[in-house]
């Protein structure tokens, strides 16, 4: 490093922008020959990361991804930022809908991947905003249990469009305190006695878990005709009055529990880990009438700037450090069979994964909705009015 | 529209003295606004007389989304309630700024400034974060519910304060009031203070002064002020978001996000703009002719 200035700056400009931050980091860069080599790069490389992504630095460290709360929490990225010298910028979703409008609205520019549940990856691909995933570069898809290397959800015309990582039920969440036995029906979302201290999503996908509900039960709660969606609807409106909130954020639903507004609502795991992480009083109750559920798969823009990256960041999720952050900060099931092996019975117990195929079949995944038009019209009429 | 209006009120002594045209002046901001808003804006608009095929436009002309929104009772119930909530807030928004501007423009002769920055203080921090200082005070277990718990006023918390619309009126009051404040005290600010000695010296009482002279001569910041609040509050659906949330709560913002957001339904979203845009049309129509942009003849 004894080069006079101005060629130091030259010799920088020739170097990865994640090698120039890692001198910077260890002392060899000082932070005035940063500001000349961004003077050199132009001052768009310099507010790249806020008037937009400047392909000098975006290309080779930074990767965007919409995502559902969780998926970016710090222990399960910042070892991977490290290992890659990379950083991650996820943005939170709150609905499949709203990753699918993000990624439409900006033709696939703005996120690299895409967190998709099951629902999501065949709108994507038939808008065109996919890449095709080559699986000989995941070094962990080998371990996948069979069904999860090309699940239906993510495969089209015979090729891999995501890397499945994860899933789980959507299930009840009371407050064991004010509610003293486990409910056993989702009709507890409906019961005047806690009326007022009820939370549902607010998502029209929601409509497959009450029809879970009717009588008779539809074979797929996500295939209904348009008098099975009047059904539900009649129980939607029937609820009405006795809903708190539709929450919208996961977040939310901690917080509604917590303040003491709602006793009772649906919801993920990862809520209750978040619940029991700041001492507050939460059970989960899993309804004899089945669950509805997801299966998340990492998917990647077919406008991303980096697929490289991104694809290293899928390999991750679906290897062993991956698939356990996603038990330890989620209490998701995973994908990965040789790690599911390695776990404690209990945790496979409490995880649906003593048997994984059995059990994943029990569930009814979120899928690709055909009517789903009527699906938001059912939705918004029975709550938003 | 409000701090426009205020700018240009203020402007209006020194304008003279440039000797540019008024094209010349306007050039600039208007291929800005023609590009950058207008045309985009048509763009969107013109979405409403097309349809939406799965995923892609079908761009033959169709009036099917105007019949949807004429004709589903969802939308002409949110878009009632959405106006009725607007005119409230801007009704209370009138009430408490007018104090307020007064007392600043005509009471206070130091620490003026100080006041004023007091008043648009809130805006230097994002809406959402104060949305979010509601949830904590309008709570189940909140400050307010604590507050009424403690002094007996009441023996259970009241649950009705937050997800619900009189919350959502609470904060839309809060959040908006300076857009109300500004444009009423720049006017009050030039209202002659003889006026005042002049009604007090010919015998009128408090009220007659108000009536007679400062609400007349006020009207156009009044109006400037209100047009800011009503058309806020007509768009917004953040609050509805964090405060409402219940049942009975949407308003028309939220429903027009759903369809861009959700739904993946854009025609349907731009016909649905059109009837806020009218609303708000009619609103800026009148408050033009009532001299609230500045033509009229204020004071």
């Amino acid at each position: 490093m004894n080069q006079p200035r101005e060629d130091r700056i030259e010799f920088l400009i020739e170097l990865e922008p994640a090698q120039v931050m890692a001198q910077y980091r260890s002392g060899q860069v000082t932070r005035r020959d940063l500001s000349k080599l961004f003077a050199a790069l132009g001052l768009t490389a310099a507010l790249g990361p806020t008037i937009g992504r400047s392909p000098a630095l975006a290309q080779s460290n930074e990767l965007t991804m919409i995502v559902w709360e969780g998926y970016s929490s710090d222990s399960l990225r910042i070892p991977w930022e490290e290992a890659n010298d990379a950083t991650v910028e996820a943005t939170f979703a709150s609905t499949g809908d709203e990753m699918f409008a993000a990624m439409q609205g900006s033709g696939g520019t703005t996120y690299d991947m895409v967190s998709a549940s099951s629902d999501l990856p065949q709108r994507l691909y038939d808008a065109g905003l996919l890449m095709e995933i080559d699986p000989t570069k995941l070094t962990n898809y080998p371990d996948l249990y069979e069904q999860f290397q090309k699940p239906p959800y993510i495969t089209f015309d015979e090729k891999l469009f995501g890397v499945n990582f994860a899933w789980g039920p959507t299930i009840l969440l009371y407050n064991p305190d004010e509610i003293a036995e486990a409910p056993t029906s989702w009709n507890a979302l409906l019961d005047e006695q806690y009326s007022g201290r009820i939370t549902t999503w607010n998502y029209p996908l929601q409509i497959g878990q009450y029809a879970l509900l009717l009588d008779p039960k539809p074979e797929d709660p996500f295939l209904l005709d348009d008098e099975q969606l009047a059904q539900v609807k009649d129980l939607l409106v029937q609820q009405r009055p006795l809903i708190r909130k539709y929450w919208d954020l996961g977040g939310e639903v901690a917080e509604l529990f917590q303040n003491g507004e709602v006793v009772i609502g649906d919801g993920w795991s990862w809520i209750t880990l978040q619940i029991q992480g700041s001492n507050g009083s939460i059970a989960e109750a899993s309804p004899e009438e089945g669950v509805t559920g997801w299966s998340d798969s990492w998917c990647i823009s077919s406008e991303a700037a980096n697929p490289e990256l991104a694809l290293k960041w899928a390999d991750y999720m679906i290897g062993p450090e991956g698939q356990m952050g996603v038990i330890e900060n989620l209490n998701y099931s995973i994908t990965n069979s040789k790690v599911v092996e390695t776990l404690p019975t209990e945790v496979r117990e409490q995880l649906r994964m003593t048997d994984v195929p059995a059990e994943y079949a029990k569930i009814h995944m979120w899928k690709f909705i055909p009517n789903y038009d009527k699906w938001v019209q059912v939705w918004q009429e029975a709550t938003a009015s | 529209m409000a701090i426009a209006a205020a700018v240009q009120a203020s402007s209006l002594k020194g304008a003279g003295r440039l000797n540019l045209g008024p094209l010349g002046l306007l050039a600039a901001p208007m291929a800005w606004m023609s590009f950058f808003y207008l045309a985009p804006l048509a763009l969107l608009l013109v979405h409403a007389f097309w349809s939406v095929d799965y995923l892609t436009i079908d761009r033959t002309f169709t009036l099917a989304n105007i019949q949807t929104v004429i004709d589903n009772p969802l939308y002409r119930t949110v878009l009632v309630r959405t106006f009725l909530i607007a005119a409230a807030v801007t009704l209370t928004d009138i009430v408490l700024a007018f104090p307020i501007a007064f007392y600043i423009a005509k009471r206070v002769t130091r620490h003026r400034e100080l006041l004023l920055m007091l008043v648009v203080f809130p805006l230097w921090s994002s809406y959402l974060v104060r949305a979010f200082a509601w949830k904590t005070i309008l709570g189940t277990n909140g400050i307010l519910n604590s507050f009424l718990l403690t002094t007996g006023i009441v023996n259970e918390p009241v649950s009705a304060f937050l997800y619900s619309k009189t919350g959502m009126y609470i904060t839309f009051c809060q959040v908006w009031l300076p857009f109300m404040i500004l444009p009423l005290f720049t006017i009050l600010d030039r209202m002659p203070s003889s006026l005042l000695e002049a009604a007090s010296d010919l015998g009128g009482n408090w009220w007659q002064t108000f009536r007679r002279i400062i609400l007349p001569l006020s009207l156009p910041g009044l109006l400037a002020g209100s047009l800011s609040v009503f058309s806020l509050t007509m768009g917004d659906y953040i609050t509805p978001s964090l405060i409402g949330g219940s049942p009975g709560t949407e308003l028309i913002g939220g429903i027009i996000a759903d369809q861009f957001g959700i739904a993946n339904n854009w025609p349907l979203g731009a016909a649905l703009i059109l009837p806020v845009l009218a609303i708000v049309s009619v609103f800026l129509l009148l408050a033009n002719r009532a001299g609230a942009l500045g033509r009229g003849e204020p004071g």
